[in-house]
């Protein structure tokens, strides 16, 4: 397992004992096509890194009376997902769902802040890279949301009152 | 005697009437008038109602917008819209500019 952890985002850079380290504490957990690793909503207790497969992550979406899952994004192997299990409130905002038969290493909060307590220069570590991906995961969403901001305005220019217009040409 | 006042009593009662017909007749002819006036208000706002039908027949006859509702072919669109989203906003979040922010995305895809 060690080796799977190697090539994940997420352990880059870690030695061989830090490696072994998280491999211990480590579970496999498999998924077939189309099974959803967690729902919305629901409590996060683990944080999952992809070891082979793929999981696609779902934004739920109601339309006509029914809802059906909109795919953000796909994560293959060594793309990590569920950190929702480490920052509070502990609930998942996305939904994650197999595309294919998948497998992920599983570590449950509570192993992994017991590691962290032990060897804290590796959950600094883990911490600095977890939130390089959170970071990355809020650019890339807050700039989806202004693009679709801009593309609101293009759509439907709102004039302005026209008592704000006689203020502003008369300076 | 009595025959004058009889005759009197007589007068009376049948002056009394007319004028009671005669008072209600203008009350009759002053309601009616009212009405009349209240007709000529109303009438218009009733015929610019009566015309809303032929409004909204007009609007009728062009298609009614689809009732948006799931199929395969929505969501593979939305997911395609995504993915050319992340794609360009990639390159946004590894170089910030506000070239890379708004850089234009290839034109919708049309649903068939």
């Amino acid at each position: 397992m060690d080796q799977l952890l190697k090539r994940s985002e997420l352990f880059e850079g870690l030695n061989h004992d830090d490696l072994r380290r998280l491999a211990d504490i480590g579970r496999h957990r498999t998924l077939r096509a189309g099974e959803y690793l967690f729902l919305l909503g629901e409590d996060a207790v683990d944080f999952y890194v992809v070891a082979s497969g793929n999981v696609d992550l779902c934004f739920p979406m109601p339309l006509g009376g029914e809802v059906r899952d909109i795919s953000v994004e796909s994560l293959g192997v060594g793309k990590a997902l569920g950190w929702s299990a480490l920052v509070k409130p502990y609930r998942f905002t996305l939904s994650a769902r197999a595309t294919m038969p998948t497998e992920l290493v599983s570590f449950s909060r509570r192993a992994l802040l017991e590691l962290f307590e032990r060897e804290p220069r590796l959950g600094y570590r883990f911490f600095m890279r977890i939130s390089e991906l959170v970071g990355v995961r809020l650019e890339t969403f807050q700039a989806l949301w202004v693009r679709e901001l801009r593309r609101l305005a293009e759509q439907r220019p709102i004039s302005e009152p026209r008592g704000a217009q006689r203020i502003a040409k008369g300076g | 005697m009595d025959a004058m006042q009889f005759f009197g009593f007589v007068g009376i009662t049948v002056t009394g009437f007319v004028m009671l017909a005669v008072i209600l007749e203008l009350l009759d002819t002053e309601r009616f008038g009212a009405r009349g006036e209240r007709r000529d208000e109303v009438e218009p706002a009733v015929r610019s109602v009566a015309t809303l039908p032929a409004f909204f027949v007009g609007r009728a006859e062009s298609p009614p917008p689809a009732r948006a509702e799931f199929n395969d072919a929505l969501i593979a669109f939305l997911e395609e819209h995504v993915r050319t989203e992340r794609a360009i906003v990639n390159t946004f979040v590894h170089l910030p500019s506000l070239d890379s922010l708004y850089r234009q995305a290839p034109p919708f895809p049309t649903m068939h």
